[in-house]
């Protein structure tokens, strides 16, 4: 994946406050792996309704790394799985692989 | 002021909870993941406002809208901004978020907030202390006497020779100066803000950096006037 995701809004957001930083940072790496597995699991089940409502809520934390472009794709992936369209799930898994990858190896 | 943010996401609610901790006159007294658990707070408690967010799994903001009967005031959050119409259908809504929340915008939410709480309550009260000459106002038009009520007037402008008296409901056209109806307004609740315009601070829904909004006409803030206005507000 070529974008990169950046902590600028989070940095924004938190000022000096280190103990917020953390916290956020926190959520992101607790609740995206519970996001994606759910994912996962209603575009195997064909539960595509229920799919755009896992990314609806994960378009947050892409936006929130700062991942426009990824976000975008996001946003119609979104609206394809609620016309029951799941052609976007590759590129949109590569997204959330990339950010599990990066909320591992972040130094908070 | 005190509010409660409502948002089924943890991330979503650890902004706005840390964007207002940098208000000093606020405080956050709950946070909900779901509108449900939210309504059972607001039977039993007061706040003074909520965030709320529109994209709720079950019952969404909007629901959550719809089923307070005295709603307390709201200021909506969502990802999308296609539903920033819907929502200015109810009165108890005074702005719209879209995310990620800025730091910029979110003062100027909290600043609509404000203005929302100081204009109503104060105009009431100097109706009944400050006005001498009661609650209406007559007009002659075609030799006929109109009363209009202070309080539905909304804009008062210059026409030429003629002022527009505009309500919630009707405009009137009346012979007659913006001076010379000024003098015969309350002054708590009218203020001239520019020089073809009066309006009605009870009618304010938000001020903008040179214009202020009264129901969906957007009236402009000369730059003599303006330092009036903040004081007036402040006053208030």
């Amino acid at each position: 994946m070529k974008e990169q995701a950046k902590l600028d809004y989070i940095d924004t957001i938190a000022g000096d406050d280190e103990v917020f930083r953390k916290k956020f940072i926190g959520i992101l790496q607790s609740e995206l792996p519970l996001e994606k597995a759910q994912y996962e699991n209603n575009i195997v089940t064909g539960a595509y309704r229920a799919a755009s409502e896992n990314v609806h809520k994960i378009r947050h934390k892409i936006n929130a790394l700062g991942l426009d472009q990824s976000y975008e794709m996001a946003v119609q992936h979104e609206s394809a799985l609620r016309e029951n369209d799941p052609s976007g799930h590759i590129p949109f898994m590569e997204v959330l692989d990339y950010m599990e990858y990066y909320l591992k190896t972040i130094r908070v | 002021m005190n509010c409660l943010i409502i948002d089924d996401e943890a991330a979503a609610r650890a902004i706005i909870s840390q964007l207002c901790s940098r208000v000093e006159d606020l405080d956050v007294v709950e946070e909900f993941d779901n509108a449900i658990d939210a309504i059972k707070y607001l039977n039993q408690n007061e706040v003074d406002f909520l965030f709320l967010d529109i994209h709720m799994p079950g019952f969404t903001g909007i629901d959550f809208v719809q089923t307070l009967q005295n709603a307390p005031k709201i200021v909506m959050t969502t990802s999308d901004t296609g539903f920033a119409l819907a929502s200015y259908e109810y009165e108890s809504i005074i702005d719209y978020m879209v995310k990620p929340i800025h730091p910029e915008r979110f003062e100027k939410s909290i600043q609509k907030i404000r203005n929302s709480m100081v204009a109503r309550p104060k105009t009431t009260e100097d109706q009944t202390t400050t006005n001498p000459l009661g609650e209406d106002l007559y007009i002659n038009i075609d030799r006929r006497l109109i009363k209009i009520k202070f309080n539905d007037i909304l804009i008062i402008e210059a026409k030429g020779d003629y002022i527009n008296i505009k309500t919630d409901t009707k405009e009137y056209l009346v012979h007659t100066t913006l001076k010379s109806i000024y003098h015969k307004l309350p002054e708590a609740q009218f203020l001239q803000i520019h020089r073809s315009y009066i309006i009605n601070f009870s009618k304010i829904i938000d001020i903008e950096d040179n214009s202020v909004l009264i129901e969906k006409s957007v009236v402009p803030i000369s730059r003599s006037n303006r330092p009036e206005l903040m004081r007036r507000l402040n006053l208030l």
